[in-house]
């Protein structure tokens, strides 16, 4: 701890920052965004208000300056017992109290503005905060470090207190000493290098799609090619044939530049997520830091981690990387923005590392219930039907009776809908379970069985004939599905992980 | 208050099936409620459609009222149908509310995975005397219960035996 922090006292009220007043303008600013451009599009029609805002514009800055400062020496933040309390507010004063055994986890980010005046925000996440109200948006790093200790700290000394519950029998001596020695030891599991951001830009989905633009393109293109130009040679005049080609070229150029586009995006939106991603895998929690421009600190608690979803495409797959997203026990005013935390490029190695990290003794589940193929076949066969419909009576208007072998893609379609049925499982055990499905873009989600907070077998008229029911896993961080199962493996599945639940005695979220 | 689990490690038939347990019906006029409630609804597409057809002319006028009519029917069916379905299950240890008719679902809540509840009661649901238990799970509206049409005294009662079993297993 730096000697400066020595009288640094948490259990008086302390101001943020003074550099938090330009925070907050800027805040303030950002907020009234929308606002600012609605008066400048007035502006530009009718110029005389700019004449208004020249005037206004000293007042105006000296409200926001006002404003931001009382903002800031309004704010004040204390760690009294175990409570973190918070007042702020400018016309409306607010106190929020967090007890330290109700945080979930604890943020540190920094975007551009507070990196430029080496400020950071501290954010706590509680099960039941909204956003980000919970938030000290300029704190010194130091400072941010210090509390964000102190507050883990306090959290791990009650929960050892709590009897029984929490298997870490330790004392507040000791807790506090485990937690800082967990704050320097930790195993990185990944530190992605530019290369490597390079190859997971380059394997987004968007270069697939990009790919099939263009193969589409140029393959229907030489295959009609000769087609449209038998068909135009004879009654079209060079101008036409012309227009017709540089129509073509322009296609074709505009398809290129979206494919080329889409694919700069998907790289350039890698490098602003996952610039310098460090993931460190520690005993007690999982930390990531992230982010070019916005640095984005995230730790949390393996033991509010609800499941883990592996994704791989074959692009990925072929360059030896599956991502992983990490879901935590959501807060319940981020209901909409679903945490979680994402690595997204892990060799086979480093996930088997991620995996026994976060799910102690993890085994393969040795239940299968695998989904019934057909019934996919049978969906993808009516929905790709319905879709063709209009596409057919499109065509007839053309081609006549010919527009009806449109229906034989169908059967294509309800083929791959067999495919991917069969990749649809789950493997289930007393403490995990695996839902496992994809074809071309496989997904793997690992779920402690006791972490199921409700379960609801669904059914419908249509399937009730084949005795089919879809299944619904519902945790605190979100909802899975697996659709047609077999009845009675449904029902056997919901009784033995409701069992899992309700015996279970171990915390959570 | 702590409950052995015996058969540890069995699956299948020797854990307790969710299908052999008796589903409680919800009170007759929750029915009647809901025949009000969708009917106070279809008031207002029926009522345009009518005020359109006095303008209009010809037998295909009545094409339009004729297919909201069958609707109207199709919908008051589903409840009749679907109220004979509707129940709620308690077990020791959990919650199951059951509903639906051409779409249907079980859900089953464990009670400690239960975070809070809550009894409510709108304005049309008073007149019947009728309530609506909510259930909230953590993490967002997902999993959240809701149990509509049930009696005042048997919401108030369901809540405290929830709450103290969730307070036992939490």
């Amino acid at each position: 701890m730096p000697d400066e922090l020595k009288d640094w006292d948490l259990t008086k009220p302390q101001r943020q920052s003074m550099l938090g007043v330009v925070v907050y303008i800027l805040r303030n600013i950002r907020a009234l965004g929308a606002l600012a451009f609605s008066f400048f599009a007035f502006g530009a029609m009718n110029s005389s208000i700019w004449l208004v805002f020249a005037v206004a514009a000293l007042p105006i800055a000296i409200i926001f300056v006002v404003f931001a400062y009382y903002q800031y020496s309004n704010f004040t933040f204390q760690v009294n017992d175990n409570e973190l309390i918070i007042h702020k507010g400018v016309f409306v004063k607010d106190r929020l109290v967090v007890e330290a055994d109700r945080i979930q986890s604890i943020q540190i980010t920094e975007n551009i503005v507070q990196r430029a005046l080496g400020l950071v925000a501290l954010r706590v996440d509680t099960a039941g905060s909204k956003g980000s109200e919970l938030e000290i948006p300029a704190l010194e790093r130091v400072k941010a470090e210090k509390l964000k200790t102190l507050l883990y700290q306090k959290k791990a000394a009650i929960e050892s207190e709590g009897e029984g519950v929490q298997a870490e029998d330790f004392s507040i001596g000791e807790a506090s000493e485990r937690a800082e020695k967990t704050e320097e030891a930790g195993d990185v599991l990944v530190h992605l290098s530019i290369l490597d951001l390079l190859k997971v830009g380059f394997t987004e989905n968007h270069l697939r799609t990009g790919f099939i633009a263009l193969a589409f393109v140029f393959g229907t293109f030489s295959q009609y090619w000769e087609y449209i130009t038998d068909y135009f040679s004879d009654s079209v005049d060079s101008y036409t044939q012309q227009a017709l080609n540089a129509g073509f070229a322009a296609l074709t150029l505009f398809l290129v530049a979206f494919a080329v586009f889409s694919v700069l995006i998907s790289v350039v939106r890698t490098f602003l997520r996952f610039y310098n991603l460090k993931a460190t895998l520690k005993s007690e929690a999982i930390e990531v830091n992230t982010g070019l421009f916005k640095r984005n600190e995230s730790r949390v608690p393996i033991r509010k981690i609800q499941f883990v979803q592996w994704e791989g495409n074959p692009l990925r797959k072929a360059i030896g990387y599956e991502s992983a997203k990490i879901k935590p026990s959501n807060s319940m005013g981020d209901a909409d923005r679903e945490q979680k935390i994402e690595i997204p490029a892990l060799k086979f190695a480093e996930t088997s590392k991620l995996v026994n990290g976060i799910f102690e003794n993890f085994a393969e589940p040795e239940l299968t219930v695998q989904a019934n193929a057909w019934a996919y076949a049978r969906f993808n066969f009516i929905i790709g039907f319905l879709i063709l419909i209009p596409l057919a009576v499109l065509l007839y208007f053309r081609v006549g009776w010919v527009a009806a072998s449109v229906f034989a893609i169908a059967p294509i379609i309800a083929i791959f809908g067999y495919f991917y049925g069969q990749t649809v499982r789950i493997q289930y055990s007393k403490k995990f379970m695996v839902i496992r499905k994809g074809l071309v873009f496989t997904r793997r989600i690992v779920i402690p069985s006791y972490k199921i907070q409700a379960l609801s077998v669904d059914g419908n008229v249509f399937i009730d004939r084949r005795q089919l029911r879809h299944a619904n896993f519902y945790t605190a961080a979100g909802t899975r599905t697996i659709r047609y199962m077999p009845e009675k493996d449904a029902h056997i599945l919901r009784d033995y992980l409701l069992y899992c639940a309700e015996s279970s005695e171990e915390p959570w979220m | 208050m702590e409950i052995t689990w015996e058969n540890k490690e069995v699956v299948g038939d020797a854990l307790p099936a969710l299908e052999k347990v008796n589903f409680q019906k919800h009170p007759v006029r929750y029915k009647r409620y809901r025949y009000l409630v969708s009917g106070i609804l279809w008031l207002i597409p029926l009522t345009a459609v009518v005020i359109l057809n006095i303008s209009l002319e010809g037998y295909w006028r009545f094409l339009p009222i004729g297919i909201m009519l069958v609707l109207v029917a199709f919908n008051f069916a589903s409840i009749r149908i679907g109220f004979s379905r509707r129940g709620y299950a308690l077990r020791e240890r959990d919650l199951t509310y059951r509903k639906g008719w051409l779409f249907y679902s079980t859900t089953t809540l464990p009670f400690n995975r239960i975070q809070h509840t809550e009894v409510s009661q709108g304005p049309v649901e008073k007149k019947f005397e009728l309530c609506t238990l909510k259930i909230f799970t953590a993490g967002g509206s997902t999993s959240d219960l809701s149990i509509p049409g049930l009696e005042e005294e048997e919401a108030q009662q369901l809540r405290d035996y929830i709450s103290k079993k969730a307070a036992i297993y939490a």
